[in-house]
């Protein structure tokens, strides 16, 4: 992923230095026709382009207004007129629009390659950071494994015990293998909700079940949730929301925060320790879902950080899981916040917007 | 002695779990019993029979430890072998501390519980034979009158029969009354098996001696 970064990072400067040498090569044309270019119409234009060229959005926009008047002020009367026998000011007029148009060009195509290779690079650090979580969550993986597992061996063994009676005993052996068989469904299934998460493909917005999804998340979780001994309070009443969004990032975002609540709620020595996870529609078509801890809570003082990349509060944090999911709602054009939760610990919210058929 | 058929107890939130332990527990001819919850097992009907308890670690809204602890305080004195789906040491250990039989990782080989079970089944009838004994003692025990009693817990002591008279301010003639009432009624044979009953019922010799007095 390095390697795509850096290529990624590099790709633009070529774009700016073709852009650069193009602007050369112009202006060794219109010094070699005889252009004096001590009017400052040379110098207007190198700034124009180069500015283009480095800028972002309104830098560009501001200097299509700068290039506009200055095409205006050298090129239109009453100052020079074109119709007036200027043979010198029709070939600079030329240059400057068509260097002003290969520039253009140039910095479109830099600006759209650059945020593609965006794009990609936040779909691979949400696939890395997923990938990272599923790391942490390999117990609860493991448990969610060994359940089916285990009823999958007893029952085989038994399956075996009934073929074996004398005479054999074929009806309880079938029972058996229905339930080998349901087991080893079982037992598929969990590796592929984990394998969909690992998987390495471009995200897909889809009408998203949000009850379901999330309940997919608090299962893989269980585990833990089980091991720290935390009650969690599964709070989506309408089981028929659907958001626009993709499925397997949705679910990171949730995955992501209740694994910070069950982080927080590790070391809480009280017994109440209180994990909720809520969805509900709003007013605006959007929904919000809460995942509220009872743990120690966020400092007043870093609340301004948490969402930060490299921020975290835990020995052996990475810091990436927040920025990760505040890009990732955001990319769905939503919001995550986080708050104060009442009376104790923490709550992050996100809001999606609803998918409406 | 009629050899109970013993009873098998699995509590597990898990529903592959417990139906497959539950299938291999009835194909090798034991008698099981299922629940989903602590508090389900709790409220049921259960045989009055040797068994032991399967109990998973995790149970929903309590810790398998936590309902062994329960158990114990609602007078159930089960043997418990633990099953997990985690390989957790720390809590294995915390287990076998409070008297679990086994601990047990899912999936397990079908050998280890089949012999858990037998060695918890065995402990539980053992404790049962026990507890019949000492209830069968206890009887005898309360069938002595409040002075019986008393000579009982100094009988015991080994101490003659003259010392005792002294120390009740009693006749000699009517401690051996007592003495043989309270054999006859214990239905023991010898003073050394008196002794023994004692020590089953939890009754303590009285001190051989009074207190040395204060200087």
């Amino acid at each position: 992923m390095i390697k795509e970064l850096r290529s990624w990072a590099w790709f633009p400067f070529a774009v700016r230095a073709l852009g650069a040498a193009t602007l050369l090569i112009f202006s060794y044309i219109g010094v070699s026709l005889g252009f004096d270019f001590d009017d400052g119409r040379f110098w207007l234009l190198a700034a124009v382009v180069i500015a283009s060229l480095l800028g972002d959005y309104v830098t560009s926009i501001g200097l299509s207004l700068v290039a506009a008047g200055c095409l205006a002020f050298f090129f239109a009367p009453p100052k020079f007129s074109l119709w007036v026998e200027q043979e010198e000011d029709i070939l600079a007029l030329i240059v400057f629009l068509a260097t002003s148009m290969v520039v253009t060009s140039l910095a479109v195509k830099s600006r759209r390659t650059s945020e593609e290779e965006l794009l990609q690079t936040r779909a691979d650090l949400a696939r890395f950071g997923r990938v990272a979580m599923l790391g942490e969550l390999t117990a609860s993986v493991a448990h969610e494994l060994n359940q089916p597992l285990a009823g999958l061996v007893s029952s085989s063994n038994a399956c075996r015990r009934w073929l074996l009676n004398q005479p054999p005993n074929i009806d309880r052996a079938s029972r058996s293998l229905d339930r080998i068989i349901r087991d080893a469904d079982r037992a598929t299934m969990v590796v592929e909700r984990v394998q969909s998460m690992a998987k390495n493909r471009p995200p897909q917005k889809i009408a998203v079940n949000v009850r379901e999804a999330l309940r997919e998340v608090v299962l893989i979780t269980r585990a833990e949730v089980e091991r720290h001994q935390i009650t969690l309070d599964f709070k989506v009443v309408d089981d028929v929301i659907l958001v626009w969004a993709d499925r397997v990032q949705f679910q990171q975002v949730c995955l992501n925060l209740i694994v910070n609540g069950i982080e927080a709620l590790k070391n809480v020595v009280s017994n109440r320790r209180t994990l909720v996870v809520g969805a509900e529609r709003d007013a605006h078509s959007h929904i919000t879902v809460t995942v509220a801890d009872t743990g120690a809570g966020i400092d007043p003082k870093t609340l301004g950080e948490i969402f930060n990349a490299f921020f975290t509060s835990k020995p052996d944090g990475m810091g990436m899981g927040l920025a990760i999911s505040r890009s990732i709602v955001e990319a769905h054009g939503g919001r995550l916040w986080a708050s104060a939760n009442v009376p104790q610990g923490a709550k992050f919210q996100f809001t999606m917007p609803i998918y409406r058929g | 002695m009629r050899v109970e058929q013993p009873a098998i107890f699995v509590v597990d939130d898990d529903s592959s779990a417990r139906d497959g332990i539950e299938d291999l527990l009835q194909s090798v001819g034991l008698r099981v019993m299922t629940f989903s919850s602590p508090q389900a097992f709790l409220e049921s009907e259960r045989p009055d029979a040797p068994g032991c308890i399967i109990l998973d670690v995790r149970l929903p809204n309590t810790s398998g430890l936590e309902f062994q602890k329960a158990l114990i305080g609602a007078g159930i004195q089960l043997p418990v072998i633990f099953v997990t789906g985690h390989g957790d040491i720390a809590m294995s250990v915390t287990a076998m501390k409070s008297g679990a039989i086994e601990f047990l990782t899912k999936p397990f080989h079908e050998q280890s519980l089949l012999d858990a079970i037998n060695s918890g089944v065995e402990k539980d009838r053992q404790r049962r034979r026990e507890l019949r004994v000492v209830s069968e003692l206890r009887q005898r025990f309360e069938s002595l009158t409040p002075r019986e009693r008393d000579v009982f817990a100094l009988v015991i002591t080994g101490r003659p029969n003259k010392q005792l008279a002294l120390e009740l301010g009693l006749s000699e003639m009517t401690i051996k009354v007592h003495r043989s009432q309270i054999t006859k009624k214990m239905r023991a044979n010898s003073i050394v098996e008196l002794v023994r009953f004692a020590d089953r019922l939890g009754i303590f010799a009285k001190e051989p001696w009074p207190s040395k007095p204060k200087n």
